[in-house]
């Protein structure tokens, strides 16, 4: 199958909303980092959803007229990367809602400069894999229905989700984003067969 | 109910490099639009990072209802492509900012009449 009819692109993922499993919502997430003071972070695991949620937070504060800056950081391994981090900050400083996603990979001394030069943002909200940088948010989860909704909703109307999902879950660890990718590998080397066989690997 | 739409004349929607291209919109909103463009671009789809390039547009008079025609000339290139990996596609998108209404319309930009199929080298 040719990349752009495959059900499982990046784009296609990209457009998956974050899926609450636990009856909370975008509204009282928001209400939350107000709350505590305009700094909060999401933490989970790799695959959970962090990014995806961080990023439809950054656009429902933009989609209320608030100006919003969004950065993924980056391990800081040349200075090349540091001017990179430097210029993104400047521009994040002006601004009243930074973004952060993957802030693991700041070292604790990167990560406090990173909050005294946004110290005058009403909000920094951050992605991470473990707690600590910023008061806990949310945490976010994976699980085998959650993957089978989510591959469900990339398959064509009528469709047949694959049987084993939760296979393919635990084979990845509960990484939803690398079992989507091995969807697409698979559907890569179908022959145009939206039929996914019992077992997916 | 509002609705938007772009319709490429003649049906075509297989053009070669610096061929003329010439289509109609029309829309029927509920809401003035902020603004209206059509724009020709192309994307990447497949496994990795979307890629986006807006080639050319035209602004069009941001009113609740419009009918009117529209011209490009189709660049040079790149060509419509799809592997396994990754596919270009170029497309039409005809867009009333503020009104929620988006129509597009795909399109193959190839000197071959055809997308381009990229095959595994032995």
């Amino acid at each position: 199958m040719i990349a752009r009819e495959n059900p499982f692109t990046a784009t296609r993922m990209h457009s998956v909303r974050y899926k609450f499993s636990d009856g909370d919502s975008l509204r009282r997430l928001r209400l939350r980092l107000e709350a505590s003071g305009g700094r909060g972070m999401i933490v989970g695991p790799e695959g959970s959803g962090k990014s995806t949620l961080l990023d439809e937070l950054c656009r429902n504060f933009a989609a209320s007229g608030k100006t919003v800056f969004s950065l993924r950081a980056q391990r800081l391994n040349s200075i090349g990367s540091l001017r990179h981090l430097l210029s993104q900050l400047r521009q994040a400083s002006s601004v009243e809602c930074v973004f952060i996603d993957s802030s693991e990979r700041l070292n604790r001394i990167i990560w406090s400069y990173v909050r005294w030069r946004l110290r005058k943002c009403k909000i920094i909200a951050g992605a991470a894999h473990s707690p600590g940088r910023l008061p806990t948010l949310y945490f976010t989860t994976t699980s085998s229905s959650l993957l089978s909704s989510i591959v469900k909703e990339l398959l064509p109307r009528g469709a047949e989700a694959p049987k084993e999902i939760s296979a393919l879950f635990e084979e990845h660890g509960g990484n939803v984003r690398t079992a989507l990718r091995e969807l697409y590998d698979y559907y890569s080397s179908a022959d145009a067969s939206l039929e996914l066989p019992q077992t997916v690997r | 109910m509002s609705f938007c739409a772009i319709k490429l004349s003649h049906g075509r929607n297989t053009f070669a490099p610096a061929e003329k291209l010439t289509g109609s919109v029309e829309w029927n909103l509920n809401k003035l639009p902020e603004s209206a463009e059509v724009r020709l671009f192309w994307y990447t789809t497949g496994k990795g990072d979307q890629d986006v390039s807006i080639v050319e547009k035209r602004t069009l008079i941001p009113s609740m209802q419009y009918q009117g025609e529209f011209e490009f000339v189709v660049p040079e290139g790149p060509f419509s492509f799809s592997g396994k990996l990754i596919s270009l596609v170029w497309a039409i998108e005809l867009v009333c900012a503020g009104a929620d209404a988006v129509a597009r319309e795909t399109i193959v930009v190839s000197p071959a009449g055809k997308e381009i199929q990229l095959t595994k080298v032995q």
